[in-house]
């Protein structure tokens, strides 16, 4: 059974070793480096791996709640309709955080304001995550999940 | 208010003396709110400003809140506070002419957008057809402050 100081640290460097890298201390990480908003994602791993470790510890056998992974279904960022944000305000965020073509936006901000809501981006829950706070930060009502189609 | 202007110095624009107050006292308004959101978490403006990341899953929407709010909020104060820092001390002969950055603009955007959300919930404002259940002057500076982030957008996004 893995300890908790070598999950926190795997969890830690994930984001950045994409894979094939040597592990690296997480303080010896450039920080700098780092994108917008990877800060409390690896908060969020980080209080995930010490809550497995915590489970797993209070069990005799160690093997099978690993094996509870979530399906390997994609999860979406959805935008709603609210009636104070302005419709050329909304296709900015698109373009500026998405970097979606102006026609992109617009069809996608006309797609939140006459069906009430709109996918905006595909990918893990993590990605997701990001999204969904970037999006708060201009004051889009957005959230995610799983795609249930 | 003259509309905002994209120059090779940055984007322009003057607002009266009376807007600028007015702006300051809003952003202050939405600084000092939101400095109380772990008080004001029932509050329906607050939950316009920092809304649930999840819909329908209480558990996964509170731990989104506990590791993103108080950074969210962070973002949203300083944007608050960019506002307040352009138009303090500034005034010339009654008018407040300013200079924004790229950065500058960026945050008016998003921080009227938040002034707009809070005040929308304020007057009772749900649904397209909404209007206002309080005074007419609250919503004339709600409509305003749309028309200031038009203009500043159309600069911003030529």
């Amino acid at each position: 059974m893995v300890g908790v100081a070598q999950q926190v640290e795997h969890w830690l460097v994930v984001p950045g070793v994409a894979g094939s890298s040597p592990v690296v201390h997480p303080n010896e990480q450039d920080v700098t480096r780092l994108r917008p908003g990877h800060i409390w994602l690896t908060g969020r791993a980080l209080w995930k791996a010490v809550s497995v470790a915590g489970i797993l510890e209070q069990t005799d056998e160690d093997t099978d709640l690993r094996v509870q992974v979530e399906p390997d279904r994609p999860w979406i960022t959805l935008v709603w309709n609210d009636p104070v944000n302005e419709m050329t305000y909304v296709a900015w965020v698109f373009t500026s955080y998405f970097g979606f073509s102006r026609a992109e936006a617009r069809k996608r901000m006309l797609q939140v304001h006459n069906e009430g809501k709109a996918v905006v981006a595909t990918g893990s829950r993590e990605e997701m995550e990001r999204h969904v706070y970037a999006m708060h930060g201009y004051g889009l009502w957005a959230t995610l999940q799983k795609d249930d189609e | 208010m003259k509309r905002f202007k994209a120059t090779p110095a940055g984007i322009t624009v003057t607002f009266t003396h009376d807007e600028a107050e007015l702006l300051v006292d809003l952003a202050g308004q939405i600084e000092t709110f939101l400095g109380g959101y772990e008080d004001l978490a029932d509050d329906p403006a607050m939950q316009r400003l920092l809304p649930d990341g999840y819909r329908d899953n209480a558990e996964d929407a509170a731990e989104f809140r506990r590791f993103t709010q108080s950074e969210l909020v962070d973002e949203k104060v300083a944007g608050a506070h960019t506002i307040i820092e352009s138009l303090t001390a500034r005034t010339v002969k009654g008018m407040v002419p300013l200079t924004l950055t790229a950065a500058e603009a960026f945050a008016w955007l998003r921080s009227l957008n938040d002034i707009r959300l809070a005040l929308a919930t304020r007057m009772g404002i749900v649904d397209e057809t909404s209007r206002p259940a309080t005074d007419d002057n609250t919503y004339a500076i709600y409509l305003w402050l749309g028309q200031v982030q038009y203009s500043l957008l159309h600069a911003v996004d030529r």
